[in-house]
């Protein structure tokens, strides 16, 4: 009797949030729907468990909103530690694009677009998505985390373990990398 | 003075960061003067603004949907642990 109410339970969460906590994960794992299905997993499973403790006090949407922010940090942190992920500060790859006087080495061009019909165009978003994913992986990680996830810079590095600086630099990088792909892939076509 | 790599650094930064007050000036007075920076700020700011409207639609109304499959996916592996952890055995 108890295990049926139980697995109600389960279902009932997964019926009314399990598409928003998709959606949610997905934005933070630069788009990796399978991740982003085991995320949604464990955050319904851990919400099981814990069930007796929630009693009410929110929203349970908020409530699982929660749970799943600390599973998607974690697993990023543990991303990074199991693969070693360790970009050096000092070699800098951004010199691809500066000579050694510190100027361009290719003259950035303006790009004539507005971001709302940008937005709006399902091929640039493609474009921008294949470009996020050719980031090495720990700039993808921490870029989707902070612009697409919209985490503050502390939180993101206490949960990668990284520095305020290390996180600078690899924005920087990231930023760099999308413009430059952003300019190849897209805005170049029209040049 | 700066020179382009480090504007191209500072203007990173003041989207993390509160720039001090010399290196908000230094980045002004460069981009005053160098068009290819004033081009460089312009696409980062372009690409903000979209990564801004991306992180907006996720949290509102975004389409994506889990897909059937992963759903019913989700519910066997849930009720697998959740049936077994309260007490019945599974059925053999």
């Amino acid at each position: 009797m108890h295990q049926q109410d139980d697995q109600e339970l389960v279902a009932s969460w997964l019926e009314a949030h399990g598409d928003y906590l998709f959606r949610f994960a997905l934005s933070r794992l630069a788009g990796d729907t399978e991740q982003a299905r085991d995320m949604v997993q464990e955050t319904l499973l851990a919400a099981w468990k814990g069930r007796k403790d929630f009693a009410g006090r929110s929203a349970v949407r908020t409530w699982l909103v929660g749970i799943l922010k600390h599973k998607i940090t974690d697993h990023i942190r543990l991303q990074i530690r199991s693969r070693q992920l360790r970009e050096d500060v000092e070699g800098d790859p951004t010199s691809d694009w500066f000579g050694a006087d510190g100027h361009w080495l290719e003259a950035p061009k303006a790009w004539r677009a507005n971001p709302e019909s940008l937005f709006e165009d399902s091929d640039f978003r493609r474009v921008l998505q294949r470009c996020l994913d050719a980031l090495p992986a720990l700039q993808r990680d921490v870029f989707t985390l902070r612009e697409l996830g919209g985490e503050d810079s502390g939180t993101i590095c206490n949960s990668c373990n990284i520095t305020a600086t290390h996180l600078h630099v690899l924005m920087h990088r990231a930023r760099m990398a999308l413009r430059s792909c952003l300019d190849l892939n897209w805005f170049g076509r029209s040049a | 003075m700066y020179s382009c790599r480090q504007a191209s650094r500072i203007l990173s930064d003041a989207l993390e960061r509160r720039l001090t007050p010399m290196e908000w000036l230094n980045l002004r007075l460069h981009l005053t003067i160098c068009g290819m920076c004033r081009s460089y700020a312009h696409n980062v700011r372009i690409l903000e603004d979209v990564l801004v409207r991306l992180r907006q639609q996720v949290d509102g109304n975004g389409t994506q949907q889990l897909s059937v499959p992963d759903r019913e996916l989700i519910l066997r592996n849930l009720e697998a642990i959740t049936g077994h952890a309260s007490g019945e055995p599974p059925e053999a």
